[in-house]
């Protein structure tokens, strides 16, 4: 009796502290906006136009990306054609490779050797729109999936074509699956560093970067980040109540078949099966050929035990984060479903808007909170724990778990979602303890999503550059690091084994997810 | 003929579904099929509507040819308006819009006919409302009015009432059968229930395995039903076994039955044996002493009647329906004697 009171006193003091730590960066964030507004240092010079230009092309690229997903979506999920299925897996791969990567090699291969010019606004866009639309391809599939076959029926019936059914019934009840994909691609779109770089695109997130590490101007950046920061927070007001529709469209549904496929005959299938193709073949196919060619021409000097420390400290980080994510997500879960307090409430949704904030800020409000902290400490004790800022590991693991926090508790919270509340109920009725619970019940059932979840957070991982650049401890180099440092140096031919590597790690995550995510959807159709 | 099915077949994948099924509805008619879940029911509706291609036979629709195993007319261009399960209204639009969906865009008289079928299937008061704001019989109510504002040539109903309660149920089965006439639609309705299907139809169908088993007015259905699977399906009772000892006379355990009619066919001649159908209204009470001796087993009260399970001293079960006033104990031993009107037998497959 005892040791469990005990037991649930430590439960909830480790999940108050895992919500303070998750808070951490975004009061960091803030102090930083804030102090940002009352610091007599001059703005950056262009910073309406960098902010134009940041708008421009995540405003390019996400409506590319909800153009080519939405397409691919209704394809493969509503249509009848030759390997459809097949196509359904591949147009989902393009996620593996980041959009730097998407810059960085067809850059190399249309501009420097084709010298079509590709390295310009609307060349980002459309490169960048082919490692996006994979958000909207998988939030439209799953939508599409989700919409009663009777409603397309009934449409059918009221005498609309095909065509008429799609635009009037099937598109506009999708709208906000879609909206929400064009927001996720924006937001990734706007968190970027690389291709703005890159190509010479004047950013936000680029030239707070270069501001904050290469020039030494700490205000600059931050005055800068705090626009980034108001661009977000309107993303962010903008897809709650998108994120609200969507479930109350889905919750109108409740009866199924599979009448409403249209079968794509001879022409028709053609052109489908050759515009499925084609997105695959640039959004992956292609880049990965390079890749495996350059690979290939630079054998001679590239370094095994390079690329070995690299897979490692990769797959090391990525380990840790998914410990630290699943922990948070967990306790931000659990903490919010028990508290009556609505403010305790909002307090466990916060974390989870990291994933709207570019990794550059975010990476910022970490570094400006721990220096605070240190500076704190030196005047307290004498001890000097700033050398914590550029060489802990554990730093830019959790930096990562709290931006990605929504991965994982999302997962989660689906998941628990998908099972009956009175699961618990009947399993502590057979006297079981909640570690046994937790091990014969709660696991089994949430394996899917949890794993589903766990994937896709190690390939969001695998991925990501500007927090890791930004808080990356001496001596760890990933895989997306070394990608960075060699093709910012325009060398390709250098970065082209580590790309692979990543990019194939990715790629096999991403297969092991896909039948997980399409198992998702299709119980809750069912359901 | 506003609707006519004729040895229509069809298979899902290599499974047949629908195996030489044939119906005809008159103009105005209301027709309902009913069958166990499975029989194919609403695959019936479907290639109806032109939503699946049929393998062999012909739909006709208002005397045109609709399907056969080499033509199909897609199903925006049939003019048939189908009623889902599940209403199936459009999420993102009002009731108005949705009611309007399947009118002609701009042509002269939509509003008076938007307007006409709120009021008809009253929900007039929510036109402005969106589906999720509307209680699951008042989506139906919705789901009717959009199907008949473009007056399809025929309506199919697709299980409507199935997710109403039972205390909705009957309301709704009334209206929605007083909108149909009222409108004077040819309707085509599926169900598994039976009360529903008698309330409804001027013509019945039972289905089974894919084919219909007998397409009759309800009261034949009930009354003179053509097999074995069509007597067990529709209405409570038991096949008694007996034998034809006249053309006209079957001998029972519980005494001769007399038939009005002769009973004999070329398949069935005196002397054969046959299970005849008894229904609990065919058994009466009578004073101990006179008929066969049962015991009372189980009795299921239901308002104004009870339903009794006898056995009787063969061990045969029977069922009697009684007023609610006739309360006999379960275990009371009583006597009791066939009293048919319609006597039906069907030849004993042994």
């Amino acid at each position: 009796m005892r040791a469990a009171l005990l037991s649930a006193r430590f439960g909830r003091t480790a999940a108050w502290l895992l919500l303070l730590l998750a808070l951490a960066p975004l009061a960091g964030l803030l102090a930083m906006v804030l102090q940002a507004q009352f610091d007599s240092a001059p703005w950056p010079r262009g910073a309406l136009r960098l902010l134009g230009n940041t708008v421009l092309l995540a405003a390019g690229a996400s409506l590319l990306a909800v153009l080519w997903g939405t397409a691919a979506a209704w394809l493969t999920e509503m249509c009848v054609f030759p390997g459809r299925r097949l196509f359904g897996l591949l147009l989902f791969l393009p996620f593996a490779l980041p959009p730097y990567l998407q810059a960085y090699v067809w850059g190399d291969l249309l501009d420097d050797r084709w010298g079509w010019g590709v390295r310009n606004m609307p060349g980002a866009c459309l490169l960048m729109s082919l490692a996006l639309y994979p958000y909207v391809y998988m939030l439209a599939r799953a939508n599409f999936a989700q919409q009663s076959c009777s409603l397309m029926a009934a449409a059918r019936l009221l005498g609309c074509t095909p065509w008429g059914a799609f635009w009037r019934v099937a598109l506009p009840m999708a709208r906000p699956a879609l909206g929400v994909g064009a927001l996720l691609a924006f937001m990734e779109a706007a968190n970027d560093i690389a291709v703005a770089q890159d190509f010479g695109l004047g950013t936000l997130g680029y030239r707070a970067y270069d501001l904050w590490f290469n020039r030494g101007s700490a205000a600059g950046a931050a005055r800068l980040g705090s626009l980034l920061f108001i661009l977000a927070l309107a993303l962010i007001i903008i897809e709650r109540p998108l994120r609200r529709r969507q479930v109350q469209y889905e919750s109108s549904i409740r009866y199924f078949c599979c009448l409403s496929e249209y079968r794509l005959r001879g022409r028709h299938a053609l052109l489908a099966c050759m515009g499925c193709g084609a997105l695959v073949l640039l959004g992956c196919g292609v880049p990965l050929a390079v890749l495996a060619a350059r690979t290939l021409d630079t054998a001679a000097s590239w370094h095994a035990s390079r690329l070995a420390g690299a897979v490692i400290d990769t797959l090391q980080l990525v380990g840790l984060v998914l410990l630290a994510g699943f922990a948070l997500g967990a306790a931000l879960l659990w903490l919010r479903r028990r508290s009556d307090a609505p403010a305790l409430r909002v307090l466990c949704m916060l974390p989870s808007s990291g994933y709207a904030l570019p990794g550059i800020i975010y990476g910022m409000g970490c570094l400006l909170l721990l220096a605070a902290a240190a500076d704190g400490l030196l005047a307290l004790s004498g001890y000097s724990a700033h050398w914590l800022l550029h060489s802990s590991v554990g730093l830019l693991c959790l930096a990562l778990a709290c931006r990605y926090v929504i991965i994982p508790g999302g997962a989660l919270e689906r998941g628990l979602d998908g099972l009956s509340p009175r699961l618990g109920d009947v399993a502590r009725s057979t006297g079981k303890s909640q570690l046994r619970m937790l091990a014969q019940v709660w696991l089994p059932l949430l394996r899917p999503s949890l794993l589903a979840g766990g994937l896709l957070l190690a390939v969001d991982i695998i991925k990501e550059l500007p927090l890791t650049l930004l808080l990356r401890p001496l001596g760890t180099d990933t895989l997306a690091l070394l990608v960075y440092q060699y093709a910012s140096d325009e060398d390709l031919g250098l970065a082209a084994p580590y790309a692979l590597a990543m990019a194939l790690l990715a790629l096999v995550l991403l297969v092991l997810a896909y039948p997980l995510l399409m198992a998702a959807v299709r119980q809750r159709r069912q359901g | 003929m506003q609707l006519e099915l004729a040895n229509v077949s069809h298979y899902h994948g290599r499974t047949p579904i629908l195996n030489g099924l044939g119906l005809q509805l008159d103009e105005g008619e209301i027709g309902v099929l009913i069958g166990p879940s499975g029989a194919g029911k609403t695959t019936v509706l479907n290639c109806i509507a032109g939503l699946e291609e049929l393998k062999g036979g012909t739909i006709h629709i208002g005397g045109g040819l609709a399907s056969s195993a080499d033509f199909h007319m897609p199903a925006e261009e049939r003019n048939v308006g189908l009623m889902f399960q599940d209403a199936a209204l459009f999420p993102h639009l009002s009731v108005r819009q949705n009611v309007a969906f399947g009118l002609r865009a701009g042509a002269p008289g939509n509003d008076e006919r938007v307007s006409e079928m709120l009021r008809t299937c009253a929900i007039g008061d929510y036109a402005d409302a969106y589906p999720h704001e509307l209680s699951g019989g008042q989506q139906q109510r919705v789901a009717l009015a959009r199907a008949l504002a473009p007056r399809p040539r025929l309506l199919l109903l697709d299980e409507p009432f199935s997710s109403a309660d039972a205390a909705l149920k009957l309301n709704l089965v009334q209206e929605v059968s007083a909108v149909i006439r009222q409108e004077g639609s040819t309707a085509l309705l599926v169900t598994h229930d039976q009360n529903e299907a008698f309330a409804l139809a001027d013509r019945c169908g039972v289905i089974d395995a894919g084919s219909i088993c007998q397409w009759d007015t309800a009261y034949n259905l009930y009354h003179r039903p053509n097999c074995a699977f069509v007597a067990n399906f529709i209405g409570d009772g038991v096949l008694l076994d007996g034998k034809l000892t006249a053309d006209d006379e079957v001998a029972t355990e519980l005494g001769p039955v007399k038939a009005a009619a002769p009973l004999t066919t070329p398949m069935l001649r005196t002397g054969n044996s046959v299970k005849m159908l008894l229904r609990p209204d065919d058994i009466v009470l009578t004073e101990t002493g006179q008929g066969s001796a049962a015991q009372v087993r189980e009795k299921s009260f239901r308002g104004a009647e009870i339903l009794y399970l006898l056995t009787t001293e063969r061990g045969t079960d029977l069922y009697a329906v009684q007023p609610s006033r006739v309360d006999l104990e379960v275990g009371a031993a009583i006597a009791v004697a066939p009293q048919v009107d319609h006597v039906v037998v069907f030849p004993s497959i042994d």
